[in-house]
């Protein structure tokens, strides 16, 4: 409602983008309009005589440049904000318009940082407040990732192959920046390294797992949101959702480029359990058909009414098409369950370990997390949840039993850390101011970026590997936030765990003797079903547990996140199972980095086993 | 001829006489066993690498291949693979033509039907067609192909050539393979194209093998686990391919979406050294011939040969994924461990014996053989795997390389006339 004439800014944005990979669908049909909140997109203009390489928003900024030739190629930027263009809902969806493929990945990056906004409550920014780069034809490869020491996602471009090219155009060009999976799970990717940096160290199966399984997860359940994608599938699978391959195939185009004739992952998978299988992405795997499948009993079970008035109780549809009014109660109860088990997944993280997390702890986390805002679960998805993980063996150990009540963390309660709630109330404050600041802080401008290219001898780097490692120094990603309130915060926190005695260390589940690493915290406000708000605060402890592996002395992150509620009191520690329960599990991941896959030990200087290597996951993926 | 040989050279019965050539980086084995009916005869590959050429040209080879064969046939031979390290001798039709051979046995990625299930193999195919057009018959890149690999060192050029030469598909070869051999009697030589349906591990008899049960282990029927899954993009060929008249770069988008140069920012996202760092990430010509080399040695067939009581593990070049549905197959596992007498796989290179294998799964004291010969540049570091051979002497298993005389303790092997071949017995 606005009050005066000047008073025409929009709340949202619509841009039109590909929904599907564009050569899966039939045409028109997969494409999609995403809204997200309007802000201003302007050309980035350093020198007004010059021209603009790229547009940026608060957190993003998109740069079109193909570094993949002797020479970089500078595209222009698409203006956004003209006004022919907007009030056509943004560009036209072409595989050949290059400032399309711009306005796609901002548009779908945009709406995958919402979700994380949403759900936790509050703007999640990248470190430093810097803005995400988003390269739509950075480099000629069948591959797409995160580049934490760039700040960037880089998405390559490929031909399709000509003899075996799938449903492709043989030898088309294949741009990964058109695929709403592959941006949303790069930029998932980029999200969870600032919400859980140490998550950057691979200390066990699980933790590359997670970071696949996750960022699949993220994918999947947003596309399930775009109510005109779900009801075209819906009416053509019969109400019968699991027929929709479309809907649940990931990246299909970019897998059927590649001349294997299949999407790159099918998310509706077989029944493979966690204990079946050793390697990493099929474990992410199993992950992603465990939240799937729940989801999937949930929409089945919240439907079945309807499926009961509209059979008059028989179950048994009518043949060929389904009533359109079906139809669309049907796919708002999807979208409803999508992105209510979307934004349950997201929450969880808050309730996550600051390293080291296994899937049972996501179990833990997820579980907790929605029972924290949601008591009452009507969708019944707590429950299918667990069931789900149950079938493919996703356990928490250390819980005993898969009662709602036993998966739920331990509350604090132990006497330790009631000492200090003055203290830790005193830091809610600070944390609220700071989230103040941040909201008023404008972004930093930096000319260039940090970059320092790795020193390795070209022969050595590129014959074992084609480019060097993509890992994330997880102390040193991004900049330090330089906020007021923020250094008084850091600082309160590590003056108060200087403060503390080795023995208290100990009893608080700390190492004695060693130093605390930078925190991270922010301050979480939520609103829970029946409508009160509950501000808090979430802070990592994190340390760096000095341990012999594969004969080399190595630092493990080891710590515990804290929820404290405004009091000071603290709800939850939240902790990881210590490395001496587990040392086998890193001596494995040691030793399998310095031996080929046949056993023989290898000389690969850049070999870390710990490292979570952003461009290499994928190479496996495909 | 085929028939009981008596002659200098034929197998005693009870003993099956395998004799490596002296070919340097290469395979070549003639297998003579003793059945009922007779002597029989097998050649397993017939190639080497033009960089690491042995003791024959190829002409050479086959020559003395017939002169040991002293005017009798063979009755199988078996192309493990299509590098042209193992197969590269077949090209010589002319001197083939009076070598008659029952069967000829390939793997079924060969086949010329074999892309109608798996239609990524014609994609395969086209690759090793387009190396054969940037890469000539003597190992030298097209310039237009070294362009394509400009940001990398000399070193890595000549890893790309020496794989590229090898992967380069060899038409007068697989075409006497596929279609140029002939029996005895006349007839053309029947193809097998293994393996042949059924559930892994198959296994099969022919009659032209009396008393010998051939089982095959390899090429596995996944194509994730031959690394045919993922066809590397075509864009580090097409440079290269097309000449001279390609433009050194050819973005997707025309000049019109282009910034001109003239007006790019003094400051920009992205420094240039950012951007060199990107550029590495390109899947170029040396990323499409290491998936090249790759998928040939993935297709390799892996045998083992049973007659009476020996068992000869024949894996040609199997990498990793073959290797991993063996030791996941306990059937398959058995047989491979059972194994009497090894070729040991690619050379002695560390992609191709799985170290758990040597260490737990072969018995103690069997003999094997070594096709091998170590040379320059990083693709040929490391081959034959020291680690390899010390983990063999530690299991006692008595073991000869092509390019070393076998020491004079090891009755098992005997050198031929002036070492351009080596005998091995295996017992039967």
């Amino acid at each position: 409602m606005r009050r005066s004439p000047g008073d025409t800014r929009p709340e949202y944005r619509q841009l039109r983008i590909y929904a599907i990979d564009p050569m899966v669908a039939r045409a028109g049909e997969h494409q999609a309009t995403v809204q997200i909140r309007f802000e201003e997109l302007p050309l980035r203009k350093d020198d007004a005589s010059k021209a603009a390489v790229s547009f940026h928003g608060r957190r993003l900024e998109v740069v079109d440049v193909d570094a993949s030739g002797a020479t970089p190629v500078w595209l222009k930027p698409a203006n956004l904000d003209d006004a022919n263009i907007a009030m056509q809902l943004g560009l036209e969806p072409a595989e050949s318009d290059p400032q399309f493929h711009q306005q796609m990945v901002y548009a779908v990056a945009t709406r995958t940082l919402e979700q994380f906004d949403r759900a936790l409550g509050r703007v999640t920014y990248f470190g430093g407040r810097r803005r995400l780069r988003l390269v739509p034809h950075a480099f000629r490869g069948s591959n797409a990732f995160y580049h934490p020491k760039l700040r960037a996602i880089l998405f390559g471009y490929f031909r399709a192959s000509r003899d075996a090219p799938g449903e492709n155009l043989p030898g088309q060009v294949i741009f990964t920046c058109l695929s709403h999976d592959i941006i949303a799970h790069e930029v998932t990717h980029a999200i969870v390294d600032r919400l859980r940096p140490y998550f950057n160290v691979a200390t066990n199966p699980h933790v590359r797992a997670f970071h696949e399984g996750f960022a699949d997860i993220v994918a999947v359940f947003q596309r399930l949101t775009f109510r005109d994608l779900v009801q075209r599938e819906l009416q053509n699978a019969g109400a019968d959702i699991r027929k929709s391959r479309l809907l649940f195939d990931i990246a299909a185009q970019f897998g059927q480029g590649l001349g294997s004739g299949k999407a790159l992952r099918t998310a509706l998978d077989s029944k493979t359990k966690v204990q079946d299988v050793r390697e990493e992405h099929a474990l992410g795997a199993v992950l992603v058909a465990a939240i799937l499948e729940a989801f999937l009993a949930s929409f089945e079970s919240r439907s079945a009414d309807l499926i009961r008035i509209a059979t008059g109780g028989t179950g048994v549809l009518p043949q060929g098409a389904l009533h359109p009014d079906l139809v669309r109660r049907l796919t708002a109860e999807c979208v409803r369950v999508a992105q209510s088990v979307l934004t349950m997944c997201i929450r969880a993280f808050d309730y996550l370990p600051p390293a080291d997390v296994t899937f049972g702890a996501f179990l833990r986390a997820l579980v907790t997390a929605d029972w924290e805002l949601n008591p009452l679960d009507e969708l019944g998805l707590r429950a299918s949840v667990i069931e789900a993980c149950r079938r493919r063996g996703i356990f928490a150990a250390e819980a005993g039993s898969l009662a709602v009540n036993a998966l739920l963390l331990d509350v604090a309660r132990d006497e330790e850390w009631r000492k200090h709630e003055a203290t830790f109330s005193a830091w809610v404050k600070l944390a609220i101011q700071f989230d103040i600041e941040e909201q008023l802080a404008s972004t930093p401008e930096d000319g260039g970026d940090f970059f320092v290219p790795d020193v390795q001898p070209q022969s050595e780097r590129a014959f074992a590997r084609q480019a060097p490692p993509v890992r994330s120094d997880f102390s040193e990603t991004w900049t330090q936030d330089d906020l007021p309130s923020a250094t008084v915060l850091g600082n309160a926190i590590v003056d108060w765990f200087n403060t503390l005695a080795p023995d208290e260390r100990k009893r608080l589940g700390m190492l004695p003797d060693q130093d605390l690493r930078r925190p991270h915290f922010h301050s979480n406000r939520r609103v829970t079903s029946d409508g009160t708000a509950r501000f808090g605060l979430v802070v990592q402890l994190v340390q760096m547990q000095l341990l012999t592996v594969g004969g080399i002395q190595r630092a493990f992150p080891t710590g515990l996140t804290l929820v404290i509620d405004v009091t000071g009191k603290v709800r939850f520690v939240i902790g990881s199972a210590p490395y001496a329960s587990h040392r086998q599990d890193l001596e494995k991941m040691a030793l399998s980095a310095t031996t080929n896959a046949l056993g023989w030990p290898i000389n690969d200087p850049l070999a870390d086993p710990f490292a979570v290597d952003y461009h290499a996951m994928h190479e496996a993926r495909a | 001829m085929t028939g009981t040989s008596k002659r200098r050279g034929g197998a005693m019965k009870n003993e099956i006489s395998v004799r490596m050539y002296k070919v340097g980086f290469g395979d070549c084995f003639l297998i003579r066993i003793p059945t009922e009916d007779g002597e029989r005869r097998i050649l397993v590959d017939c190639g080497f690498h033009s960089q690491g050429k042995g003791d024959f040209s190829d002409r050479e080879l086959v020559e003395q291949i017939k002169e040991h064969l002293n005017g009798e046939g063979l009755h199988v031979v078996v192309a493990t693979h299509r590098h042209q390290d193992h197969i590269s001798g077949f090209g010589e039709k002319d001197l083939w033509a009076d070598v008659t051979t029952e069967e000829v046995w390939l793997p079924f990625t060969a086949s010329p039907d074999s892309a109608q299930d798996e239609p990524a193999l014609r994609a395969w195919q086209g690759l090793m067609d387009a190396a054969a057009s940037i890469c000539d018959a003597k190992g030298a890149l097209t310039p237009a192909a070294l362009a394509a690999l400009g940001s990398r060192d000399a070193v890595d050029q000549a890893a790309v050539a020496f794989m590229l030469w090898n992967a380069r598909a060899n038409e007068p070869a697989i075409e006497n393979l596929l279609r140029g051999f002939k029996r005895a009697d006349g007839r053309p030589s029947e193809r097998r194209f293994l393996p042949e349906k059924g559930d892994y591990p198959t296994s099969f008899k022919t009659p032209v093998l009396p008393d010998v049960k051939v089982h095959v282990l390899g090429p596995p029927m996944d194509p994730a686990m031959r690394k045919s899954k993922k066809v590397p993009s075509t864009w580090g060929f097409d440079s290269a391919l097309a000449g001279a008249a390609a433009t050194p770069f050819d973005s997707p988008f025309s000049e019109d979406w282009r910034v001109p140069a003239e007006s790019l920012p003094q400051r920009r996202p992205f420094v240039d050294k950012s951007l060199e760092a990107i550029r590495l990430f390109n899947d170029d010509l040396m990323y499409a011939a290491r998936a090249l080399d790759g998928f040939l040695n993935g297709e390799s067939l892996v045998l083992v040969l049973e007659i009476g009581h020996a068992r000869l593990l024949l894996p040609g070049d199997a990498e990793v994924g073959t290797w991993m549905t063996i030791l996941s197959n306990p059937t398959a596992l058995d047989l491979a461990a059972s194994a009497t007498f090894v070729k040991i796989g690619h050379h002695g290179s560390h992609n191709a014996t799985p170290l758990v294998f040597v260490k737990e799964h072969l018995a103690e004291n069997t003999p094997a053989m070594i096709s091998t010969q170590e040379g320059p540049g990083k693709y040929r570091n490391g081959i034959p795997l020291q680690d390899l051979l010390s983990e063999m002497g530690l299991r006692h298993m008595p073991f000869v390389r092509s390019d070393q005389p076998p020491a004079a303790k090891q009755s098992v092997f005997a050198p031929g006339k002036d070492g351009h071949w080596i005998d091995c017995k295996i017992p039967c």
